[in-house]
This record gives structure tokens, sequence and C-alpha cells, in this order.
């Protein structure tokens, strides 16, 4: 089958947006474009362009926000990829709890609603030409632009994992797809009475339950298929970052004795060949291994002048999601640097990505905008093939602090990870799906 | 400010109209303040109950075109721990008596429709409704 997305050439046609676009050139400011724009086109919002760099939770669902809800809008989405491939419920994949495909969609809805969709490379954002550059060469020209470039991982303190053939001997799996498949063998491979040793940098990093998930998965699959093998989860943080009552009643109920959970684990190299976790004081020899490494914004967010703390996230404005470093330029997801007890996770990228949409409309229509907004967050983990929990909280904005805090006496942890919450965890999966790409 | 008043076409789009529908109602700029605050409220919640309300698969129920009175009771006894879930009450007690019938109003406005799932790679048709 080919792929749904066809390579998009990035000249236009010339049409009915090219007065429009001689008028912006012409040195007229933003604001007096879209006003005398929006005059134009009332009902169907502000007439811009907002290229969104970047085709997952964050990029997908602003982007199909923006022309729902402002339809004059031209919005582009550029992705690097063929096909979205989920990560949350990807670590169910490994368990044979769910298969790749049930976790792959196309982008061709996306399209269908009149968005341009191309599938390509973004080095960088030059802001002060309003361009965004491409691998190829071309730049598209914008009025916004969203960047949700999700994380990249940064191997510079894990030599052995550099190597060429290290990720196919221990494939990262943190960025669901081939790897995923990949490391779903090596436990098939593996023989009864091994040991999946992996390993979890320090927070902050993408979805913070998801290791200890990914635990309790490998563990259902050796209960049901290798219960003499074990799991070692070696944690760079003092304790569970997240959900730690209900991952603990797990490891202590139905895997006790089979998961190993070693916390203070300072991680100082990987030795393939050995399949080998070398920490500082020990080293940690398994027949899988699988380290997660430390992360940060991905590459275009750096090359474009975003990252504004630990050289690794990008600062923003929570009333508008625009970069405190770049004008114009609104980051989503993963890249931004968290604001206090916000995880980076799936849900929290498809709120930015709402917050922002509604906030590049207010600007491209020189309204103000909302002052109050609020963003909620929910993780859900399972902890076998049916039962999940959930860890929720909802945020408000704090204006003497200009950051999301969360209010008093909201959100909370499951009592108890079920089957119920089994099946609400697919429910949002598939709305959050639809959300970004229905 | 929005000029809602005097241009009430619904777009084309049938996605894009429930809100062009829902500003419409509120026909004055004060109040299309109002409705997308209220959008902006209720996009919080279609995270789960999906977009528009409309939920693909229908767990959780849609809120799409339900009774403003009965959504706002509801969530209002989610709050105060009167009627018991597995979620709803941590989500329901992060917002005021004001934020939840603006949120109750939106949904109640908004048609009811079939929702939108993301496709599949190899054909148009939805994936996620094979899954449990
Ligand atoms: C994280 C997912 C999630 C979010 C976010 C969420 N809900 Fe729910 N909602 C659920 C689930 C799951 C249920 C089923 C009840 C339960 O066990 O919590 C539910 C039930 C409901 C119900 C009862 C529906 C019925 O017919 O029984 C209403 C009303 C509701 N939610 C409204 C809202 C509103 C309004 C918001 C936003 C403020 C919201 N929900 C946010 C998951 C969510």
């Amino acid at each position: 089958m080919s792929t749904p997305i066809r390579n998009t050439p990035t000249t236009r046609t010339p049409g009915a947006c090219t007065s429009r676009r001689a008028f912006i050139r012409s040195g007229a400011s933003l604001a007096a474009a879209s006003a005398f724009v929006t005059r134009a086109g009332a009902t169907e919002g502000p007439r811009a362009r907002v290229v969104v760099v970047g085709g997952g939770f964050g990029g997908a669902t602003a982007a199909r926000t923006l022309k729902r809800w402002a339809p004059a809008l031209e919005v582009t989405l550029i992705e690097r990829d063929a096909a979205f491939i989920s990560c949350p419920l990807s670590n169910l994949v490994l368990a044979g709890n769910a298969r790749i495909a049930d976790l792959t969609f196309g982008y061709q809805s996306l399209e269908r609603l009149g968005i341009r969709v191309i599938r390509g490379e973004v080095m960088a954002i030059d802001a002060s030409t309003r361009t965004v550059r491409l691998a190829s060469g071309e730049r598209l020209p914008y009025d916004r632009a969203i960047v949700s470039p999700g994380v990249e991982f940064d191997l510079a303190g894990i030599p052995g994992l550099q190597a060429p053939a290290a990720l196919a001997a221990m494939p990262i799996a943190w960025k669901a797809g081939p790897e995923t498949l990949r490391l779903r063998q090596h436990l098939e491979a593996m023989p009864d009475g091994g040991v999946f040793v992996m390993h979890i940098p320090q927070a902050p990093y993408r979805c913070p339950p998801g290791p200890y998930e990914r635990a309790c998965q490998v563990a259902d699959y050796f209960t049901r298929e290798k219960p003499r093998s074990k799991v070692i989860v070696l944690d760079a943080n003092p304790d569970l970052v997240s959900k730690k009552a209900l991952f603990m009643a797990a490891w202590n109920g139905p895997y006790k004795g089979m998961v190993e959970y070693r916390p203070n684990s300072e991680l100082a190299d990987v030795d393939g060949p050995a399949r080998t976790v070398k920490l500082v004081f020990d080293d940690v020899p398994g027949g899988v291994v699988n380290v997660i490494p430390p992360q940060r914004a991905g590459a275009m967010a750096e090359a474009s002048g975003l990252v504004t703390a630990n050289r690794r996230w990008c600062g923003v404005d929570w009333l508008t999601m625009e970069s405190v470093a770049v004008k114009g330029v609104h980051v989503l997801g993963d890249a931004t640097l968290s604001a206090s007890i916000m995880p980076k996770s799936a849900t929290m990228a498809n709120q930015h990505a709402k917050l922002a949409a509604a906030a590049i409309i207010d600007l491209l229509a020189d309204r103000p905008v909302e002052p109050n907004p609020t963003l909620i967050n929910t993780c859900y983990s399972f902890v076998d093939a049916v039962r999940a929990g959930h860890v929720a909280t909802v945020h408000a904005y704090d204006a003497t602090e200009r950051t999301m805090s969360v209010v008093k006496g909201s959100g909370g942890l499951s009592r108890e990870a079920n089957a119920t919450e089994g099946a609400h965890a697919w429910g949002w999966a598939r709305n959050i799906w639809g959300e970004a790409l229905g | 400010m929005m000029s809602v008043t005097s241009q009430c076409t619904p777009h084309r789009s049938s996605r894009g109209w429930p809100l062009l529908l829902a500003l419409c109602a509120l026909a004055s700029s004060a109040l299309a303040d109002e409705a997308s605050r209220a959008r902006g409220l209720a996009a919080n919640c279609t995270t789960c109950h999906g977009s528009d309300g409309r939920s693909v698969g229908e767990v959780p129920p849609s809120l799409a075109g339900r009774d403003r009175a009965a959504l706002l009771q509801t969530l209002l006894d989610y709050r105060s721990g009167q009627r018991a879930s597995m979620i709803m009450e941590q989500h329901a007690r992060g917002y005021s008596d004001a934020q939840l019938a603006l949120i109750a109003d939106w949904f109640a406005r908004l048609p009811v429709g079939s929702a939108s799932a993301a496709p599949g790679v190899d054909s148009s048709a939805s994936t996620g409704a094979r899954q449990p």
C-alpha cells in the first residue's frame, strides 16, 4: 500500500491569496494584514498562514484545531514520517497485548480538512524572515509558526549507545515504531530464566510513568510465557517519579519476586556485546537491555533559538504557548520547559495544542487572548493486558507567577488499577488520536 | 472584536459550523468572548470525550447535544463526590461553578453527530474500533 502522504510541492500555484501575500510583503504589519482580511472573511476567522512543524500529538492536534476553528487559515503541517505511531499504548506491544497496527494512523483526514501536509525535515525556523527552512532547501513563509518537535535523545554520556550496531542490539523504543518491534523480538528470543534490564534517566523525560508501565508489561509477558525470568529496573531517580502506589501494588502483587526496583542507579555506560548496563558503582548484566537515554527538545528547536532552559527545553508564555525567546513561534508538547507538576505527556501536548490554536486565532484577529486558561493532564498506565490506572491534574494560569499551577483539590491517582480504567484508557486513546488526526 | 453578529452563515465544512452556530447564538462581542472562553474550557474535556463532544466508540460518553441542566448537575455531583467515578470527580474539582456552567452550556449547544476517528494508514476506515 502506498503511503497516504504525498510529497506535496512547496511552491504554491498563484490563487486567491496572492494579493494578500503581496500586501503582507509590501511591509504592512502582521496585525494590519490580519485586520484587513478579517473584515473580508469574518465568519471564517482570520486569513493568515500558520506553519506547524511536527505531526505528533501536539502538532497534528494544533493543525486540525486551527483549521476547524478558523477555516480561512492556511494551515501547513510538516512531518518527517509517513505515518503517526502512538507512543501511548506502545508498551503493550512489547507484551503482545496490542499490535503496532492498532497504534498506527495516517494523515489523510487532515489533508481532506484542507490542511497541507508536507512530508519533510525542518532544519530551523528563521524568525527574522518568518520562514521555515526545510532540509530540501525549501522555505515556507508564515505569519505564525508552531513547533512541536518532541524529544531527541542525548547520547553524549552513553558512548556504548552511539555505536551503529548498538541500537540494533539495544533498541531504545522510546519513540514507537520499528524499535518497539525489535525490542519485542529480543524479548521473544530471550530464553526463560533470562533477565530484562532497563535504565530510566533522571526526570524530566517523556512520559514519566512510561518506564514503570514498561516493566509491568514485560513482567506480564514473562508471567505468561517465561515465568522464571526477571525484570530489573535501574532508576537514576531516587524513587518512582509517577504513580508509585499503583506500580508498587503490581510489583508486590502479581509480579512479586519477578520485578526488582533499584533507585539511585546512576548510569555510567552500556556494553552492547556483553549486554550489560554499567552503573557508576556496579555492572548489571541482562539478557535483554533497554536504556532510555536522557532527553531534550528536538534538534530543530535548538537550531531555531527556542531552547532557553538547561540547554534542553523551550520556555513558553503559558497564555499563548509563544516562545519566550522567539516572537511569532509557539512551542508545544514535550519540548517545552514544563510548568510545575506538568508532565511531558500526550495529553499535555494535546492540551497545549488547543490553547495555542485559540491564542493564535485571537492574535491573528488582533483580539486579546484568554487571560485565565486551564489545562488538564491525564496519563493512563497498564499494569497487565487489561488493567490500567491513571494520574490526573487540572492546571490553571497563575497571573502572579505567570505559569500554570495545579488547581488545589483537583486530580489524583486511581485507587487501584482495574479493567474499567483499562477500557477508559483505550477510550482516551481513540479520542486523543481523533483530536490529532480524525 | 469578532464580527459574529452580522454574518452568521454556517460555513460549508460541517466541522466548522458548531462553533459558528454557538457563536452566532451569542450575538454580542461580550458573549462572543464568553463563547470562546467556553470553547477553551470545553477543549480540556475533548481529549477524552472527543472533538466537539463526539466520542469515538462512546467511551467515555459523547457530551454533544446533552441536556444542559442535566450535564451541569452531573458535573456538580462529580465535584461534590455525590456521584462516584473513576476519574471525573478529580477533573470536576478543578473548576468553579461558573466554569462548569459555561462548559455544560457549550456541550449542550453542540449538535449530535458521528465522531471523527483517526484513520488507519491503509484505508480511511478507523482502526481504533477494533480494540476492546
Ligand atoms: C481523562 C479523561 C477525561 C477527561 C479529561 C474528562 N472526562 Fe468526563 N468522563 C471520563 C470518564 C472515564 C467518564 C466515566 C466516569 C468515570 O469513571 O470517571 C466520564 C464521564 C463524564 C460524564 C458523565 C457522562 C455520562 O453519560 O455518564 C460527564 C458529563 C463528563 N464526563 C463530562 C466531562 C467534562 C465536562 C469534562 C471537562 C471538564 C470531562 N468530562 C473531562 C473521562 C474524562
